[in-house]
């Protein structure tokens, strides 16, 4: 264990009641339940209900009877590891070096990225901000061991007054006061200890180290050893999957679409974490609402550029929820995020440059989109073909311009307006009309094309002015003889 | 007592009745000589609300903006259109000198419509915005078309909104205000509003080629022979 090594331990022993509450805004009598059906037990229980006298280890009967609204929620031990998981994922973002606790929390080796993050203060301010953004709330704990964090952190937990210790010199020291039973050692080791009056870390290490061996055993030592660091206590690096994928239970039915948001943000912001840790940005990710009635509903999100700020994304999903109709009130959120994509982090310069421009124009277009949808914000592009109609196509506005094909200059006159499909015009007295009678002012422009297809073209185009003072385009068919507004002069 | 009315007279706060006023906005030539003599700008105000009030597509009024879009496009910004009434034709807007990956089209209605024209003016992305406004409606009322204003100072935006000459009556925080008549072949531009002195007389303008011009011209009104189908389609349609 090298001397220079610094670890934060962060300890969510009641995660159960953490995850289901995590959706909540505010705070009602929950009580998590463990067990079979018949004989489940209250494994936690939030200040709400244990104020009014649930106490872990009570029957759900019991609690159900001090508590008459309290919630009970079902313990659900793949989604604890499953948050537990997406919490390494988010911490990714502080260090390389993140380690799943098996007793349900993470530990952080954060003496090699200290600098990077502006000193100890600073990432501290940054970690307990952010796990209160993702909705749990949990006290760090900080040594030059990770058994040790581990400990104060648990100590903090439990309410104890302990510092931080960032020297290994007074580590003793600060472990003197915590009492035995934060060591987790099995009861045949602890009676024996209690019964000699030791209660406490401190007094456990001023033991001879042989006798100790002796009549306590190795393991205890060993686990003494790794508290002070002078055994070694390798920890294996957690490593963050290639896709994200993030899931928030109501206990209620949400029936608002703009409700989403607030558990939603959580989600986003673990996402975000994650991406951090992994240098990277998402283009496309997914909402899955899951309904009452079993059904789902599956929103795709884009944007136009590799992305991760929470804060966009969200106001992004704000402007699709806000138009989406629920089909039915929702009980589940789900956001995955399958392809990550290299990101490019951008400051905002003084001096405007063309790629923070092309950045500018892809988060208006995101904006635009989410809210009036992608197939109303287009572009037009020339394509070859003599037909008007077919001389050109919708490009995406976002997208990049098509190919740079220099486009023939049309022959005659072509107006700015085209209307699709055209138009047939009334004919009286052997002329078309477009209110009122027209007068030709240039053509007729010959356009033959498409013998080759089912719609061939075979028509004479002119210039027309009506007497409300309106340039238009018409043509005569050949085929058919009757003639056809296709455009306007605007 | 001559030096003092002349010092006054010298003000700069101070103008002439007959006097243009001076720019407050920057302008960019309107192309049209007879048009931006009349503008205080000397052209479209950049960074203003501009109304232009016509009851008809088809006379010209987008072509009368085609100068200013090609200015807009060389600085190397784009050109939005927001709700407009047909389809831009790709070829017609390439042979006008826009180029196309320049040009946005936003379909939107009602509150959408003034919510996409804020934002497309605000992001300052877009050197000009043309938005085509109901022909009538709650939802146009003198704060939206603030906001509008006030979006397209921000973004220093041209900002044309194009609403019916019924408006011309409703008030507005437009600087400039342009009531558009057609008259063989011709734009008459009335201002309607305008800071400083305004002309009285209309400014005509010829947005089209010459040859369109109604009275010039020498195609005969008479139309080709549509009674002459072939012989085997009159066949068939019996």
């Amino acid at each position: 264990m090298s001397a220079g090594m610094l670890w934060i331990a962060i300890c969510l022993p009641d995660l159960p009641l953490q995850l289901a509450q995590r959706a909540n805004r505010e705070e009602r009598p929950c009580a998590v339940v463990d067990g079979p059906a018949a004989q489940a037990v209250v494994r936690c229980a939030n200040p709400a209900a244990l104020d009014r006298g649930v106490e872990p280890g009570m029957s759900v009967a019991a609690a159900r009877a001090r508590v008459g609204e309290l919630a009970v929620v079902q313990r659900d031990e793949a989604a604890e590891t499953r948050a537990l998981h997406n919490l390494a994922c988010w911490a990714c973002q502080f260090t390389p070096g993140v380690t799943l606790h098996p007793a349900g929390g993470l530990i952080l080796e954060v003496a090699s990225t200290l600098n990077l993050h502006g000193g100890l203060a600073r990432l501290l301010g940054r970690i307990r901000q952010g796990i209160a953004g993702l909705g749990y709330h949990a006290e760090p704990g900080i040594a030059p061991t990770p058994r040790a964090a581990w400990l104060l952190a648990r100590a903090r937990h439990a309410g104890l007054r302990v510092r931080m210790c960032t020297a290994p010199a007074t580590l003793p020291e600060r472990l003197a006061n915590l009492p035995l039973s934060l060591l987790d050692w099995p009861e045949g080791t602890t009676a024996p200890l209690r019964s000699l009056g030791i209660r406490r870390i401190g007094a456990c290490l001023a033991l001879p180290r042989d006798g100790f061996i002796r009549r306590f055993g190795a393991a205890a030592q060993l686990d003494l050893d790794k508290i002070l660091g002078t055994a070694p206590d390798p920890h294996s690096a957690f490593t963050p999957p290639d896709r994200f994928s993030a899931r928030a239970e109501f206990g209620f039915e949400v029936a608002d679409a703009l409700a989403l948001s607030f558990p939603l943000k959580r989600l986003l912001q673990e996402l975000e974490g994650f991406l951090r840790g992994r240098g990277a940005g998402v283009q496309r990710w997914h909402l899955l609402l899951e309904h009452m009635n079993h059904g789902r509903t599956r929103i795709e999100m884009g944007v136009v550029a590799p992305e991760r700020s929470a804060e966009r994304f969200l106001a992004l999903a704000r402007e699709r929820l806000a138009r989406t109709a629920l089909m039915a009130p929702v009980l589940a959120l789900e956001i995955c995020a399958d392809r990550l994509l290299p990101y490019e982090a951008c400051s905002r310069s003084l001096f405007p440059d063309p790629r923070t421009r092309a950045i500018g124009w892809g988060h208006l277009m995101d904006r635009l989109a989410a809210r009036l949808g992608h197939g109303r914000i287009y572009g037009v592009q020339p394509l070859d073909g003599h037909r008007p109609e077919r001389g050109w196509r919708l490009r995406e506005a976002a997208g990049p311009a098509g190919p740079g094909r220099a486009v023939p200059l049309a022959p005659g006159p072509r107006p700015l307006w085209l209307l699709q499909p055209p138009r047939a015009l009334p004919i009286h007295a052997g002329n078309p009309m477009c209110h009122g009678r027209l007068d030709l002012l240039a053509g007729p422009e010959r356009i033959e094309s498409g013998w080759w297809d089912d719609e061939p073209a075979h028509r004479d185009y002119y210039v027309a002015r009506n007497p409300r003072g309106e340039t238009l385009w018409i043509y005569r068919e050949h085929r058919d003889s009757a003639w056809y507004l296709h455009g306007v002069f605007g | 007592m001559q030096r003092v009315f002349d010092n006054i007279l010298r003000d700069p706060a101070l103008w002439y009745g007959g006097q243009v006023a001076p720019a407050a906005y920057r302008g960019i030539s309107s192309g049209f000589p007879a048009l931006d003599r009349a503008l205080p700008e000397a052209g479209w105000p950049m960074g203003a609300l501009v109304e232009l009030l016509v009851d008809r597509t088809g006379a010209g009024e987008l072509s009368l903006l085609m100068p200013a879009l090609r200015t807009v496009c060389a600085e190397g910004r784009r050109v939005a259109l927001v709700a407009p009434p047909h389809l831009p034709h790709a070829r017609a807007w390439d042979a006008a000198g826009i180029p196309l990956d320049r040009l946005l089209v936003v379909e939107a209605e009602g509150a959408e419509l003034l919510w996409s024209a804020e934002q497309i003016l605000q992001s300052g992305e877009c050197g000009a915005l043309l938005a085509w406004m109901p022909a009538a409606g709650r939802v146009l009322d003198y704060r939206a078309l603030q906001r509008l204003h006030l979006a397209a100072g921000k973004g220093d935006a041209l900002c044309i909104a194009y609403r019916g000459t019924h408006a011309q009556a409703a008030p507005s925080p437009a600087p400039l205000r342009l009531r558009l008549e057609t008259a063989d072949g011709a734009l008459r531009i009335h201002i309607a509003k305008c800071r400083g002195a305004a002309r009285a007389r209309p400014i005509p303008v010829y947005p089209f080629p010459a040859h369109w011009i109604a009275s010039d011209v020498t195609t005969p009104s008479v139309f080709p022979a549509t009674a002459s189908p072939p012989a085997r389609m009159r066949v068939s349609a019996g």
